[in-house]
């Protein structure tokens, strides 16, 4: 019997896959979570409704407020149980062993006697600061030196608690064992996988221990990443996942029993599933207008005068590798990489060819460009809009920002956020533009029946999640809402998945293609020039735009920030 | 055997990166200041989308509430 294509496609199963995981967070945080949760933090709420109008920040304040920044879905149950299961390596410097493991050690008597001596003075602290909280408000809080006298008392005391909470995370015993979670975490997504890698033809069994090779890679390569060394110079887990398979590909040979592991696509297009749900399109008004100009006009003209260049000027033989290295230098790196070349179902070669450049271009731009903002006396908000719409790693343009100052660090973060939400119009923009032109080789007007034929499906997914979830956003409370979908489904839950769903891929890839190919496909440096001549152009069109919007037609945003 | 000399000789190559890049990267004065800076604030350089670096929704908390006092003058 014929198998329907909706199980026997990769696109779809990337759908079913990543759907399947996407339920299982909006029923663990947005139900079960969100359910247990709700009732505290409309209390927390309330009282800081009510403190708001005194006029200083009150211990009921302050303790309100904490209480809002914990009850965040990646505190609830599920959200710590994933945590857990989906941690990566830790941070190591010499010895990659403490990456996994580091024994209990029993803590020293001093240090308990110091954070119960802290406790104490918090204690102490804190009756003054009722005290005077109290003298304050008996005067109606019409007697400022009163008031004065009353704001001192409660930041001493937040002043003693912060200092408590940090020496009590210290004196806490910091062991911990990786080991165990990982292999639940690989037998899980093998098991998972294994299901859709059936249904495509494959044993499953022999995909699961395949898949078990490809998981260890990925483990090395986020080990490498952790290296504190690599991590501040921005080498990042793709890299190290391409390398790693790429070297071991060509020097002994994949092993036979790892090759019906290799899914790259598959873990890919559900990685991207995954990643539609944080496409929060809400987001994209969170600097006004002017974010919108820097993120979403200049990327587009951009990306298109970039792959015209690279068909036209340069005459790159292959399109999708012109247009997967454009939407990784204009839009946003590695994660604009995967998209596009997933949409134009371009070859692993072609992605890793566009990898490759963004994370040597991010490395050095991550460190030049504050530099040059600085030699040149560029005020912050126009060197944190330039940084945020020109670097391609998120991480990258936080630190290049935070070099510059606070009020560019936030500018840059923000630009980037709003661009990042932009790969899913430019993924599927690049998906229809293939169905309808590109892959038509008659040249004739193709119909809709035809385009949907070709389009690959899994953008649909793609699509599907980020308006599910932009619509959950926008529909409940914010403050639901940022600790549910924000603080939950998005950083505590589909962000740890999509990494190592984007790292395995990448060591798939690394282990199925060989250097003689990627040599080929750098063959007189057209994506070098291509790359450089691209970026060229963004940094000058980008700080064009950041300079008219930020300073010359909106002002009175740029004050405020 | 000769395919496992090249592997070791990779692993080796790595290994040698991993020990000099930072050597050569703190000869440069703009990629120190880029480390401290990164390293104080505990930032996640390699982070590839905005969700993976928590300050980024720290940024953009700020910048709505600065957008909204605007709106209230």
């Amino acid at each position: 019997m014929k198998r329907s294509t909706l199980l026997t496609s990769e696109d779809y199963w990337a759908i079913w896959t990543g759907g399947f995981i996407l339920m299982l967070g909006i029923v663990f945080f947005l139900i079960i979570g969100r359910n247990s949760m709700e009732p505290d933090i409309n209390k927390a709420q309330q009282v800081l409704a009510e403190q708001s109008e005194v006029p200083f920040k009150t211990v009921a304040w302050f303790k309100a407020d904490e209480k809002v920044e914990q009850l965040t879905g990646a505190n609830t149950f599920f959200g710590k149980l994933i945590r857990k299961l989906a941690a990566r390596p830790k941070s190591w410097s010499e010895n990659p062993l403490v990456a996994f493991y580091i024994p209990t050690k029993p803590v020293e008597p001093e240090r308990i006697h110091a954070v119960a001596e802290a406790g104490m003075q918090v204690e102490k602290l804190e009756q003054t600061a009722l005290f005077n909280e109290g003298i304050a408000g008996g005067a109606l809080y019409q007697n400022d030196s009163l008031n004065n006298a009353a704001e001192s008392a409660v930041f001493a005391w937040h002043k003693a608690v912060t200092e408590y909470n940090n020496l009590q995370k210290k004196s806490s015993p910091k062991g911990f064992s990786l080991f165990p979670d990982l292999l639940i975490f690989a037998l899980i997504l093998a098991g998972l996988f294994g299901i859709g890698a059936y249904f495509l033809g494959h044993k499953y069994l022999k995909f699961v221990t395949g898949f078990l090779g490809v998981f260890v890679l990925g483990v090395l390569a986020f080990l490498l990443e952790s290296q504190t060394d690599m991590k501040n110079i921005g080498m990042g887990y793709a890299l190290w996942a391409i390398l790693l398979g790429l070297i071991i590909s060509n020097t002994i040979g994949t092993p036979s029993w790892i090759k019906p592991g290799l899914l790259p696509e598959y873990f890919i297009k559900t990685g991207l599933v995954l990643l539609g749900s944080e496409l929060l399109l809400g987001k994209i008004m969170a600097i006004g207008l002017p974010g919108i100009f820097v993120a979403w006009v200049v990327t587009p003209i951009v990306l298109v005068s970039t792959f015209w260049f690279g068909q036209k000027v340069l005459k790159i033989s292959s399109k999708s590798l012109n247009v997967t290295i454009s939407a990784d230098m204009s839009v946003c790196g590695v994660s604009a990489a995967i998209a596009t070349a997933a949409a134009c179902n371009a070859k692993k070669e072609e992605l890793t060819m566009a990898v490759g450049l963004s994370m040597v271009f991010t490395s050095i731009m991550m460190v030049a460009l504050p530099a040059f903002i600085k030699a040149v006396g560029m005020p912050e908000v126009l060197g944190g809009a330039w940084i945020g719409g020109t670097v391609d790693a998120t991480g990258a343009v936080v630190a290049a920002g935070a070099v510059l100052g606070d009020k560019a660090l936030n500018v840059a973060a923000t630009i980037k956020m709003i661009q990042n939400i932009l790969i899913g119009f430019i993924a599927f923009g690049v998906a229809v533009y293939w169905a309808a032109k590109v892959e038509n080789t008659n040249k004739t007007r193709v119909g809709i029946g035809e385009i949907w034929k070709r389009f690959p499906k899994f953008v649909l997914g793609f699509i599907g999640a980020s308006l599910l979830f932009t619509m959950l956003s926008e529909v409940l409370p914010k403050d639901i809402s940022s600790a549910f979908v924000d603080q939950g489904i998005v950083s505590g839950y589909v962000k740890d998945l999509h990494s190592w769903l984007f790292c395995l891929a990448f060591a798939s890839i690394g282990l199925s293609i060989n250097f003689k190919e990627l040599r080929h496909q750098f063959s007189g440096g057209k994506p070098l020039i291509l790359y450089v001549c691209g970026q060229a152009f963004n940094l000058l069109l980008t700080l064009l735009m950041a300079y008219l919007m930020f300073y010359i037609v909106f002002p009175d945003i740029t004050k405020t920030i | 055997m000769k395919n496992w000399l090249k592997l070791i000789i990779w692993i080796a190559g790595i290994w040698l990166f991993i020990k000099t890049a930072p050597v050569l990267v703190s000869m440069n004065g703009e990629y120190s200041r880029f480390i401290e800076t990164a390293e104080k604030r505990g930032l996640n350089v390699t982070g590839l989308f905005y969700s993976e670096v928590p300050e980024t929704f720290k940024a953009e908390k700020m910048l709505k509430k600065s957008r909204v006092e605007l709106k209230e003058d």
